[in-house]
């Protein structure tokens, strides 16, 4: 018995490790991620990330342009949620030069943003069950983002890259028709997310894999600084339009759906419910749109104080955060960008360690990764 | 609880929901939009193809204010101009829009004083050649060259 | 003489027409899954879009033709076409009309005594082709691909295999018109009494054919193509052909042992209106429903993880067609007693 342990020692020693690599071009590994897999038959042994193809200086870019100019760069971070990321910088400088946002111009921000983050969670659905191999959820996934999308190009003027918001409230009025719109779109989601469900959440296939799959716990989660959905997935209740509400979202009523298991489906449920609520606030803001200015009165070139200041936000991935410093001139002398994406991929060696390697690609779905923030 | 389950299992009941919702997907009509035959709805503030504003003389607008320059976060606007020595006026020489680099931000028609340059519903600027998207004034004022799908 | 002209003309007729029907079920697939994901599919070319079969089988055998440099040239030549002829040979013993049918010249190319063994022996050397492929590419996306292909293939086969025992019990043959006769004679399709054989060998032949859910050797979100990742141009064609028309062999073969072959259904009902259409109509709709099955499933299931895929094959199917095969056993030992 002794021996026979012996020789299978010998023989797992003498076999060696394969060394895989997944990306920067690969279908599921959304963008240029490069993993480099360590495998023992199809088990992950080792893993590591390799970021920066898609890296353009969007800080020091931001450093040489005025505040005001620097904000349609930040759509293009993470730019399936280009409205929350705008969102973010432009109340970072309003929190620098310290403006108040008229009523009007927040009650639409959030309804904008919410859109946002049902049309970020669509994307991840999407992309998620595709990696897992339902393609048919994909493709309803993106019938209903290309409504939320015509909702923007409506309001903003572009599908994707938005630019919506300004220093001090929102360009333009909202049109006419963007109520019924809305209201439109929130009547058939719903039925939609039914559909989706039908179609995975009791599935058995859908459920072997992702049940157990990178299961992380609350603490591991918080220790590594996961946020947004994927930590919320692990059972804790952390939610910054809770915790540090901005805009007008204490005047909503809305629930933090939050996970038990912290694994692939709890954090699948998690995004799906919220999807809901993300639809709740939306119904609640556009019955409460006041009257009034959209745009509060802001100088054409900003110079603001000398200081600095920290503002971070919930966007569909995470805590979205910028830390700007100004020196007084026109032009910020340093922005730093805290995105959710480059922490949450940080999880992605403790998640994966000791699963196959179909696994991997159910992970980095889950994380809800997007390279343009990560590189940035 | 468990023998349903198990009764769910044995017959296959959480995958013929699933099969159910594809086939009622396939009954019901398709969402593709085929795109050259047909064209979707673009909405009014759609920023696309920029394009400079003429007065009914058939003039420039443009007064060479070069706010736009200024205001693109990009720099893909160079405004050149000289000072009419009799009516001290600013005069527009040159008008560069370098299609290459723009965001499609909007912020140029926002700021433009006169209403001349603006970013139309147009969205088809596909060309052939890095040069055609370096756009004189003259071309700003009819619109790119199109290069037209055939049947 | 006379008899060897009639096989020629009768395999240049099967070939044509299966490389036809392969062809065009490429065609439909895209069509019934564009629409069960509320798409349309193939448009362009021809009337909605029915000549693409034809234009993608046209740009890719003009392609250029790649082999890595590192690869095994020979091995990885021979490979696509190991898996082609091996698709093909198949359909010499699948009775696509009974023997009065094709005008009184027998609807099969040949009647073999065991004729499903062979059949089978024959379908599974296929796999040969694959792990060539996957080996000769030198990369290490196929070696993963053509490994789990091996593994997969070798362990439905054998839930495969004991889940035909079943209605060949019934028969008392191995050969496939005499395993059709025996239902008509029975009066009832072997899917009635051989029900739990019937969706083992359903689900065997889904992960034989490495169709969706069991799609695991060419997984596009794991190993981008499977196999076939270093593959281009005809070569890749060629494996692209064999499967689907293993695809077809797999549900030819299910409606002769378990859905009646040529014969039309509900005879009693049916016989006097619709006399008049020959059976191999019958055996085709039969297998365009089982296709139309294989592709529904495509479009609606995620796929399993290999690990999963492997214990539901050992661990479920094979002791269920095992326990399938015993109990048909023991009952036809009692009623022949």
């Amino acid at each position: 018995m002794i021996e026979d342990k012996k020789v299978e020692e010998k023989f797992v020693d003498a076999t060696e490790e394969l060394v895989l690599n997944m990306g920067p071009q690969h279908p599921s590994t959304h963008g240029v991620l490069r993993v480099i897999l360590k495998l023992h038959h199809e088990k992950v042994v080792d893993l590591d990330c390799d970021i920066g193809y898609l890296h353009r200086g969007v800080e020091k870019i931001s450093e040489n342009l005025s505040y005001k100019l620097a904000a349609p760069y930040m759509d293009r971070l993470d730019y399936i949620a280009a409205v929350s990321n705008n969102l973010a910088y432009v109340e970072t400088v309003e929190k620098l030069i310290g403006v108040e946002v008229p009523k009007k111009a927040q009650y639409i921000r959030v309804i904008l943003t919410e859109l946002n983050r049902i049309a970020s969670h669509l994307l991840w659905l999407a992309t998620h069950a595709l990696d897992i191999g339902a393609m048919t959820v994909f493709l309803y996934c993106f019938r209903e983002r290309e409504e939320i999308l015509n909702i923007f190009e409506m309001v903003t003027g572009a599908r994707l890259t938005t630019n919506a918001f300004r220093i001090g409230g929102i360009p333009a009025d909202v049109p006419e028709g963007f109520e019924k719109a809305v209201k439109d779109f929130c009547k058939i989601l719903p039925g939609r997310i039914e559909e989706y469900e039908g179609l995975l959440t009791k599935n058995r296939i859908w459920i072997a894999r992702t049940k157990n799959i990178g299961v992380i716990s609350g603490e591991d989660a918080i220790a590594i600084g996961l946020t947004g959905p994927s930590l919320r997935g692990s059972g804790v209740k952390w939610d910054l339009r809770k915790a540090h509400p901005y805009e007008c979202y204490d005047e909503f009523d809305f629930e933090i759906p939050t996970g038990k298991n912290g694994d692939t489906y709890d954090r699948y449920l998690v995004r799906l419910e919220e999807m809901r609520q993300a639809r709740k606030i939306i119904l609640q803001a556009i019955d409460g749109i006041p009257d009034g200015d959209y745009m509060a009165k802001v100088p054409k070139m900003l110079r603001p104080p000398k200081g600095e200041v920290y503002h971070s936000i919930e966007a569909p991935k995470g805590e979205l955060g910028f830390y700007i410093v100004s020196d007084g001139s026109t032009k910020p002398y340093r922005v730093r960008i805290k995105g959710p994406s480059f922490f949450n991929l940080q999880a992605l060696k403790t998640l994966c360690v000791g699963h196959y390697v179909a696994d991997v690609v159910a992970i980095i779905g889950t994380l809800d990764i997007v390279l343009g923030e990560i590189d940035r | 609880m468990k023998v349903k389950e198990l009764v769910s299992k044995v017959l296959f009941l959480d995958l013929i929901k699933g099969l159910s919702i594809t086939l009622k997907s396939m009954m019901s009509g398709a969402v593709t939009e085929q795109y050259p035959k047909e064209r979707s709805k673009i909405y009014e503030r759609f920023r696309g193809e920029p394009r400079m504003g003429v007065d009914e003389n058939g003039k420039t607008k443009c007064i060479a204010c070069n706010l736009c320059a200024i205001n693109c976060p990009a720099g893909c606007i160079t405004v050149e101009s000289k000072r009419d020595p009799e009516t001290k006026k600013r005069v527009l020489t040159r008008y560069v829009f370098d299609m290459q680099r723009c965001l499609f931000c909007g912020f140029c028609e926002e700021i433009c004083p006169v209403d001349c340059i603006q970013l139309t519903m147009d969205y088809e600027m596909a060309q052939y050649s890095r040069k055609n998207f370096i756009l004189e004034l003259e071309q700003l004022e009819k619109g790119m060259e199109k290069i037209k799908y055939k049947k | 003489m006379d008899f060897l002209l009639v096989a020629v003309v009768k395999i240049i007729i099967i070939l044509v027409f299966i490389s036809l029907g392969v062809a065009y079920l490429t065609y439909l697939e895209r069509k019934v899954i564009g629409h069960m994901q509320v798409r349309l599919g193939p448009m362009r070319v021809g009337w909605h879009g029915l000549l693409q079969p034809i234009a993608d089988g046209l740009k890719l055998v003009i392609k250029e033709d790649i082999i890595p440099t590192q690869s095994d040239k020979l091995m990885f030549i021979l490979a696509p076409v190991i898996c082609f002829l091996h698709a093909f040979i198949v359909y010499t013993f699948i009775p696509f009309d009974g023997p009065g049918g094709f005008w009184g010249y027998g609807g099969y190319v040949s009647d073999v005594n065991v004729g499903l063994l062979f059949i089978l022996a024959v379908a599974s050397v296929g796999v040969v082709g694959i792990i060539l492929g996957g080996w000769a590419s030198n990369s290490k996306y196929p070696l993963l691909g053509s490994l789990r292909s091996v593994a997969q293939l070798v362990s439905y086969e054998v839930a495969m295999g004991l889940a035909i025992m079943g209605p060949i019990l019934l028969a008392g043959s191995l050969s496939m018109v005499e395993i059709v006769k025996a239902q008509e004679k029975m009066g009832v399709w072997f899917f009635v009494p051989q029900i739990v054989a019937f969706v083992i060998y359903f689900i065997c032949g889904v992960a034989e054919t490495n169709r969706a859910p069991f799609d695991l050797p060419e997984a596009e979100s794991e190993l981008v193509g499977g196999y076939h990742t270093e593959y281009s141009g005809f070569r890749f064609a060629i494996f692209f052909l064999a499967e689907y028309a293993n695809m077809i062999t797999v549900s030819a073969i299910a409606v002769t042992v378990f859905l009646g072959g040529w014969m039309m259904p509900f005879p009693s009902l049916l016989k006097p209106y619709l006399s008049f259409v020959p059976g191999f109509v019958w055996f085709c709709l039969k297998v365009m429903f089982f296709l139309f099955v294989y592709l529904w499933i495509r479009a609606t299931f995620p796929r399993y993880r290999f690990d999963q895929l492997m214990s539901i094959g050992w661990k479920i199917l094979l002791p269920l067609s095992i326990a399938n095969l015993v109990v048909t056993s023991f009952i036809i030992l009692y009623l022949k007693m």
